[in-house]
């Protein structure tokens, strides 16, 4: 049997590796993103129909912002995980921001998602942010010791200024 | 008043939130909060998935959930045949996985441990796996 241990001590590490280019702003939504609260379509609108996930991705210069709607279990953390993997490859994503406003549920496998997703983006000077955590999320990230490595954010525009200002994080 | 329910489900990973509803739904008779609801769905959530990707190794197989009801204590029983656990301890290790390349986070029976009352694994190699969790509904605060 094969013993993966995670360390989440890393992150203490300081960000090193930043390329020029990677400062450019290289913003493809066409979405200003204060107005961008659209919800998605495929979002609950009604409490007795079967809830759907759908996390909606959106690039805002390096940084890449991740909102969960819906459920993040082992079923569709798969989606979300292959669909971010293309974004941060394909538009040199640096930073990430999950926003957990929509977010109903999240299991052990969601810090999977994140923790996969950290690893992804460290090694060039990458961070991590969360905005509207309740009171489930807050749980599970700090139980599992993912608050080390996911700094906590008032508002999106606060973490975006922030997280593409430079790497402040920890 | 004293209540049980029975269900097994196949075992593919959309049947982990039907899971996780039916305990929470069952639950509801105890007035629990909202804290100790998804507290709950946490547990189940966890010990399903278990059953799918290690307990069947995501090759299918049924899954036995068996929820009660006695006076304020809610107890759910998960159980499956598959290959069983080597290791309880080991297993119980937070952070051990057996399945880093999936990133699995390891933490599946410490959300158990710390959203239940208590957490009781039995599990023979090649015979499968029961799960058997507590908890106590109303007045006690979660994790503390």
């Amino acid at each position: 049997m094969e013993m993966t241990e995670v360390s989440t001590n890393d992150v203490t590490n300081d960000n090193k590796v930043r390329t020029n280019d990677v400062k450019n702003d290289r913003r493809v939504s066409t979405n200003d993103m204060k107005n961008d609260r659209r919800v998605s379509t495929n979002e609950i609108k009604n409490d007795n129909k079967v809830i759907k996930t759908d996390s909606m991705m959106e690039v805002i210069g390096n940084v890449l912002v991740i909102r969960i709607s819906g459920e993040l279990d082992h079923h569709n953390s798969v989606e979300i995980r292959n669909n971010a993997d293309e974004i941060i490859c394909k538009r040199r994503i640096i930073h990430i921001l999950f926003d957990f406003e929509k977010t109903d549920f999240m299991d052990s496998s969601g810090i999977g998602v994140i923790m996969g997703r950290y690893k992804k983006v460290k090694d060039f000077g990458g961070s991590m942010g969360a905005v509207n955590t309740k009171n489930n999320i807050d749980k599970i990230l700090l139980y599992s010791g993912l608050n080390k490595i996911v700094k906590h954010y008032d508002s999106i525009e606060s973490a975006i200024e922030e997280m593409k200002g430079g790497n402040q994080i920890g | 008043m004293d209540n049980r329910i029975y269900v097994e489900f196949d075992s593919i990973s959309s049947n982990e939130a039907l899971a996780r509803v039916i305990a929470a739904a069952f639950l509801t008779k105890l007035d629990p909060t909202l804290d100790e609801i998804e507290d709950v769905k946490t547990a189940v959530s966890e010990a399903v998935t278990n059953a799918i990707i290690h307990g069947y190794e995501n090759k299918g197989g049924t899954i036995f959930m068996e929820c009660y009801i006695h006076h304020d204590e809610f107890t759910v029983i998960i159980r499956d045949e598959g290959v069983g656990i080597e290791d309880i301890e080991k297993a119980r290790e937070p952070l051990y996985t057996t399945k880093g390349d999936e990133e699995r986070s390891g933490m599946g029976f410490s959300f158990m441990e710390i959203f239940m009352d208590s957490l009781l694994v039995e599990s023979e190699v090649s015979k499968g796996t029961k799960i058997t969790m507590k908890k106590k509904i109303g007045g006690k605060v979660s994790g503390e």
